[in-house]
Parts: structure tokens; sequence; C-alpha cells
């Protein structure tokens, strides 16, 4: 059985690092990039997979990656956090269709939750196929 | 006793110069005597005064031999001629015992040297005539001007005499003695000269007119009463030349000489005495003037100082001024307290002498005193009993800090009390001349300064208060970026530490792994700890102590703190520093207040562009002329609106859809503190330019 993939994307080499070795310890393989322009640059994804991405990054945000995600097809699961959740970033990022909205600092239960509902959304029977 | 003394002298006198067989003497002093007595004790004293002369008349007129009756009716008549005098004076001058303005002199010589001796000289001469037989005019004629002339140069003399006697007199520099020494021996000297009847070839007959520019001298330099003095050596002089049998007008028989002396020397007089006056009345005017003029150059200084000067150093060089022109030992100002009834000193001047009262609370010491102060009264304490009984702990102190006269004067700026001032003589001096309309003067000067201080310092407080809101408020606007800061090391070590427990849990760590995590972890919470630092320096407000600071560590500073919302903008920010240490001296919290305002703003100009052009840069540099450190500020926004560069800086003045208006107006007020000024322009290539410019520190000289 391949394991689940997951990106995580956030321009804190530390906050990757540390959400490599909870995602690695809950046995999923683990994509560390340190931008949206870096994952967009990856290609094709092995599936089933989701995507954690930082809100506030400089260059292209996280919500700014959903929306493109989105708008061009590619439709993955995503789970957004960010440090300051404002109403307003918390509606864009259930508009654009995120599965969760975690306020940082998170708790490890919460994020384990969400990214096995995340890869569930993507093995799921209406999930596409790449 | 002492008017019955005078009286008795006076007769010896006037019997003594008196030609037999005439009744009526030439000088004829106890009248005069009289009337001096009457004019120096209130009138309802007159009937002792009068009393005590009667036996002294009675015992020496009949002792020369007199009839009872005569005696008795001369006695009224002299009595009639004190009391019309006195009377008169104490009618016409508004002040009877004084003879220094021209008032005061014509009132004496119109009553007492003319009407007085002219009319009681009438019932005399009837009395003489009848009872004696003597030519009725004769008599008349005598006794008028002999007791004119006595009344015009004993009265001054001997009422001036008298007061000064009593009330103390400061004694002539040696110079002024010299004078007055020189002048008695010229007038003795030419007096008896004149009188001893010269024979001279060539010399005209009337050599008294020498007399006459000594009497001058007198009048210019000595006043009215030594003219009377001068005069009534002359009258003793020739009377007693003329007892000689010697004749002042050769041509006259000795009596009829010695009746033109009397005529000539009371005809002289009058003039004299009141060019005298008039004299003295100018003389007065023009040291009062020069006092006035002296006051107000003080009230000026004074004055002026608190427009010119920094008000801390206006209050103490007023002070002193104030002490050295009033003759003050010690001069305090205390100011009330928030309270409003509390004084505290705030500033004192002293003199060596009175070092004792400076290390003194005189609120402690003198409770009472402070406490009517309060209240709006104005104390003068020249002595012990102007403190009342129940005023203890003042009383103590005014003794055991051997004080000679104090003055407190409240200090109110319209219906406010301000605070109070306070001047203090102390050891053994002469009684200084408080001036109490000037002290009143100065201290509405000085509480106009106190409120004026009261004022500024409010305005200092809510400007700091305003600052600290300003700071709060930007802290507000970089709170999104100050939470992603924190919440970034929070996220890794919490996220850290829950791997390393599932690791642990799970039964699969190393030691290597854990190490890792903890290494981690450690450098997270510095990381966190750093933010914590940086929001908590600014949002602490320390006081204004100035420190030196490097213009580029600033600027990093600054730009650590806004890095994380530039990103966020989309806003590069580029840096050029000028090199070397760039010091200034200022408080690092509100340099770095105005640069984050500023470049916030710089930031806030470009949010509109496309992102290539969301440009901001922030120098620092060295201006080649004035030496001052620069730091620039530029943005590649829309500029400015035309003919806004000044308006910006003023409060509540923004062009940003929200703005309070306030960043950059802290930012001048923070600047101007520093000595320094804050400007914005348009930069040609496009944006604005905003330039800070702040005094450097100047190099110490090797």
């Amino acid at each position: 059985v391949t394991a689940a993939t997951v990106f995580v994307i956030d321009d804190d080499l530390s906050v990757r690092r540390s959400l490599q070795r909870l995602l690695v310890s809950a046995g999923y393989d683990v994509v560390l990039c340190g931008s949206a322009q870096e994952f967009l640059g990856m290609g094709d994804v092995v599936r089933p997979a989701c995507l954690l991405t930082d809100v506030r990054m400089p260059g292209m945000t996280g919500l700014d990656l959903l929306e493109l995600l989105r708008s061009s097809g590619r439709s993955l699961p995503m789970i957004l956090s960010t440090g300051h959740a404002d109403p307003a970033t918390a509606a864009r990022a259930r508009a654009g269709g995120a599965v969760r909205f975690l306020s940082k600092p998170f708790d490890v239960d919460e994020l384990l939750e969400a990214v096995q509902q995340a890869i569930e959304v993507d093995s799921g029977p209406g999930s596409a196929q790449k | 006793v002492a008017v019955a003394v005078a009286y008795y002298v006076g007769v010896q006198i006037g019997l003594a110069l008196t030609f037999r067989p005439a009744t009526t003497s030439v000088l004829w002093p106890p009248n005069s005597l009289l009337t001096a007595a009457l004019l120096l004790v209130p009138v309802r004293h007159w009937w002792v005064c009068l009393g005590a002369a009667l036996p002294v008349h009675f015992l020496v007129e009949i002792g020369a031999g007199m009839a009872p009756e005569l005696v008795a009716l001369l006695f009224l008549t002299n009595c009639v001629e004190a009391v019309i005098a006195a009377g008169g004076v104490r009618l016409l001058s508004d002040s009877p015992t004084q003879f220094d303005t021209f008032r005061r002199v014509a009132a004496f010589l119109g009553a007492a040297v003319l009407v007085a001796p002219v009319w009681s000289s009438f019932a005399d001469a009837a009395v003489v005539h009848f009872l004696r037989g003597e030519s009725y005019w004769d008599v008349w004629r005598t006794r008028t001007l002999a007791n004119a002339l006595t009344e015009l140069s004993v009265v001054p003399l001997v009422v001036r005499g008298v007061i000064s006697l009593m009330n103390g007199v400061e004694w002539p520099s040696a110079r002024r003695l010299g004078e007055i020494g020189l002048f008695a021996v010229s007038l003795g000297c030419i007096a008896i000269w004149v009188f001893s009847g010269p024979e001279m070839r060539g010399m005209p007959p009337t050599p008294s007119v020498l007399l006459l520019p000594l009497y001058f001298w007198a009048a210019v330099r000595f006043g009215v009463v030594a003219v009377s003095a001068a005069i009534f050596a002359t009258a003793f002089i020739a009377s007693y030349e003329a007892g000689l049998g010697h004749r002042a007008f050769a041509v006259l028989p000795p009596t009829e000489s010695l009746i033109a002396v009397q005529f000539y020397l009371t005809v002289m007089g009058l003039p004299l005495m009141c060019i005298a006056g008039l004299l003295e009345e100018r003389r007065r005017a023009a040291f009062d003037l020069g006092a006035r003029l002296r006051f107000e150059a003080l009230l000026s200084t004074i004055s002026g100082a608190f427009v010119h000067q920094p008000l801390p150093s206006a209050f103490s060089d007023g002070l002193r001024r104030v002490g050295e022109f009033l003759n003050a030992d010690y001069v305090g100002l205390l100011l009330v307290g928030d309270s409003g009834h509390d004084l505290q000193i705030e500033w004192r001047w002293h003199q060596p002498s009175a070092a004792s009262l400076a290390s003194r609370n005189c609120v402690d010491d003198f409770p009472w005193a402070f406490g009517r102060v309060l209240e709006g009264k104005t104390l003068v304490c020249d002595s012990l009993e102007a403190l009342p009984e129940e005023a203890m702990t003042d009383r103590l102190a005014f003794q055991s800090l051997e004080l000679q006269s104090a003055v407190v004067l409240p200090l109110a700026a319209g219906s406010l009390m301000q605070g109070a001032l306070s001047l203090v003589t102390v050891g053994i001096r002469p009684r200084p001349a408080w001036e109490l309309p000037q002290l009143h003067v100065i201290a509405e000067v000085l509480a106009n300064a106190c409120a004026r201080r009261r004022a500024e310092l409010e305005v200092q407080r809510s400007r700091q208060k305003l600052a600290h809101m300003a700071r709060l408020s930007s802290m507000g606007e970089l709170t999104a970026s100050l939470a992603h800061q924190l919440n970034q090391p929070l996220t890794g070590i919490l996220n850290n530490a829950n791997a390393a427990r599932r690791l642990i849990d799970g039964g699969q760590a190393t030691i290597a792994q854990l190490r890792d995590i903890v290494v981690d972890i450690i450098d997270d919470d510095r990381r966190a700890g750093k933010v914590i630092k940086r929001v908590r320096e600014m949002l602490t407000r320390t006081d204004w102590s100035p420190v030196p600071v490097d213009a580029n560590a600033l600027v990093q500073d600054v730009a650590m703190l806004i890095a994380s919302d530039a990103i966020l903008r989309n806003v590069s920010v580029s840096f050029a520093f000028a090199p070397g240490p760039l010091m200034v001296t200022g408080n690092r919290t509100d340099l770095e207040q105005v640069l984050l305002n500023v470049v916030t703003n710089a930031m806030d100009a470009v949010a509109d562009r496309p992102v290539p052009q969301r440009l901001v840069t922030m120098e620092t540099a060295c201006d080649n002329g004035s030496g001052d450190v620069l730091f620039v500020v530029r943005d590649r926004g829309a500029g400015l609106p035309a003919g806004s560069e000044h308006e910006i800086f003023e409060p509540f003045v923004t062009t940003k859809p929200g703005g309070m208006g306030m960043g950059l107006a802290v930012a001048r007020s923070l600047v101007e503190d520093h000595g320094g000024s804050i400007r914005a322009a348009n930069d040609p290539a496009g944006g604005a330019v905003v330039t800070i410019s702040i005094p450097a520190v100047p190099e110490p000289v090797a």
C-alpha cells in the first residue's frame, strides 16, 4: 500500500521541519516546499495526497494558490493555516473549497484529523483521478 | 516737661536779646517752640503743651520784674499766635510736620510766618501799649518781625529735629559731613564779619548781601530745614553783635539797624524756603522716577527672560534679580501641588548670609503663614508680634531662624492659585523697605510665568501620551505581522514537541532524533523571545533619557520590525547605509517610532501599485553642510498632492482612507523634541521623499 502524501508549503524552515516530523510519525509521506511557486514547479502529484499550506507567504500566498489550483482544475484537498486568522481570510478559504482552516499554533490531533479528512476526500469515490 | 524746658530756654534767649527799655524782643523763640510742639502733638493734647508752658512763662517773666497782668496777657497772645500758626499749617498742609514740598513750605510760611505773627501782634501791641505806654505801632512792628523771623527759622528746625531724634536718622556720608561743616564755618565767619559792622573803603553800605550766596547754597544742597537753620544762626549772630553795639547797617541807629536785619532775613527767607521746597520736591521726584525706572527695568528683564529663556533658568534668574533689587537675603518660589492644597518649594535664591534657610522647608516651618497665603492673603511680618498667638510653630521658627522680616505673597493668575513668593531678611540689618505694590507687580509676572509653565508641562505630558497612543495604534496596525512572527516559532515548537512525544510513545525514538527536535525547539523559542522583546521595547514608555544612538543600527532595527509586514504587502524595501557609525543623541524608542511611522506611510503609498513598482528605500546620510544625520525614506507611490508638503505633518490630516492622520504629526513632534526637522517633497523620479534630519553628536576631539 502506497502511503498518502502530504505536501507542506511554508516559508518558515522550522515550521516545515516540525510538520515533517509530526506527519512522518503519523505514517504519511511528506514533501516540503518553501513557497507556492516551488510546489507548482513539481509537476504531477502521486495520489492520494493533500496540501497543507501557510496563508501568509512572500510571493504567492496560500489563498492565491488555492484559487489558482481551483481555477486551473487541478483540485487537491487543501488545509490552510495562519497565525492571524481574520474572518475575511477564513471566508475566502471556505469559498475556495479548503477542507480545513487551522489557526497556528495548532494541536496535533486537530492537524492529523484534518489531514486524514483531506486524504479521505482525495481517495474517496468522487475524487477525480489524475 | 520737654515743652516746659524748651519754653524756658526760649524765653531766656528771647530776654537776652531784648533791648531795654522795650518789652518786645528781637528774636523771640518761645512762641515758635510752642508752634512746633503743637505741630508735633495731636490736637487733643494741645492743652497739655500750653499748660506746661504757663508756669515757666510766669516764673521767668515775673522773675524779670514784669507786672503779673502784663505777663498773663502776653502769655495769652503768645498762645493765640501758636494756635493760629499750628492750626493754619494743619489746615493747609497735607503733612504738617514735613517741609519738603512746595505746598508744605507755602502752607507753613503762609500760616505760621505771615498770618499768625501779624494778627497776634495786634493784641500784643495793644496790651503793651495800654499797660506800659509804649508806642503801639513800634511794638506791633517789632513783635511781628521778630516772631515772623523766629517762626521761619525755628519751627522747621525743631520739628524735624525732634522727629529725627525719635525715629533715628542715618548718618550722612563723610563727604556730605565735610560739606555741611564747610558751610557752617563759612556762614559763621561771614555772618560775624558782616554784622560786626565792617567799614571799608569802596564797600557798599549793605554787606549783608554777602550772605545771599550762602543761603542759596543751603537751599540748593541741603533743603528747607537748612535754610531755616542758616537764617536762625544769622539772626542770632546779628542780635548778638547788635548787643555788642555793632551795626550791620551803619547808616541806621542800632535798633533800627537790627529791625532792618530782621526784615531783610524774613523777606529773603520766604522765597528761599519756597525754592528749597520746590527743589526737594523735584529731587525726590527725580529719585522716585529713577527708582521706578530701575524697577521697570527689573520687570522687563524678568518678563523678557520668561519669553527668551528656558523656564527653569528664567525662574532662578528672576528670583536672584528680585532678591538683589529688594535687598533680601532669601527669595523662594513655591508652587501649588496637583491637589491644589499644598505648596512645594520649586526655586530659591539666597545670599551666603541665609545659607541656613536654603536647607529648610519653609512650608513646614510656617504652616500658619502659608495656610493664609493659600487663601490668597499677603503676609507682611516685620516682627514676632505680626504673628498671632495661635501660630505657635510659625513664631518659634521666626525666632529660632533669627528672621528680621518676611513677606509672603500669593501668586494667582486669574482666579487660579499658582503658588507663593517669599522674601526674607535675616540677622541684624537695617530694616528693608519692602515695596509692597512693587512686590505685587513682581508676583503677578511670576504668577503668569507659573501658569505658563504649568500649561507647558501639561502640553508635554499630553504629547507624550499622544506619542504613546500613536505607538499603540501603529502596533495595532502591525498586529497581523507580529502575530505571524510569533506564531511561526510557536507552531514549530508545538509541532516538534508533539512529534517527539509520538516518537517516544511509539517506542521508536532515537537519541539523535530527539536531540535534533530539542535543538529546533530551542531555536524557535529564542526567535519568539526576540519578537516579544522588540514589542515590549516599543510599547514601554520610557522617559526622555537621551543616549547616543547609531543611525544605521536604528534603521536596521526598524527593518526587522517591518520585514514581515513588507513581505505580506509585497513591498520591496531596500536600504542604503552611509559609512560609519552615524551617532545622534536621543531616545531610541522615539526615533524608532518616527522611522516606523514614516516607512509605514511609504508602504501604504505604494500599496495600490503593481507589485514590481512597490518600492520603498530607506537611506542614512550625513549632511555635508550642517553635519546633521539624515534619514531619507523614498517611495514610488503617487507622490504628495501639490502644496501639501507642510500640511501632511498637521494632526488629523490624512490621505489614506480610514487613516487617523496622526502618524506624521507624531513623527514631527518627536523629531522636534530631538532638535531636528522633518520635511516631505515629491521625488522628480516619481513618488515622495521624506527627509528627517537630527543634529549629530559632535565627534570627540582627539
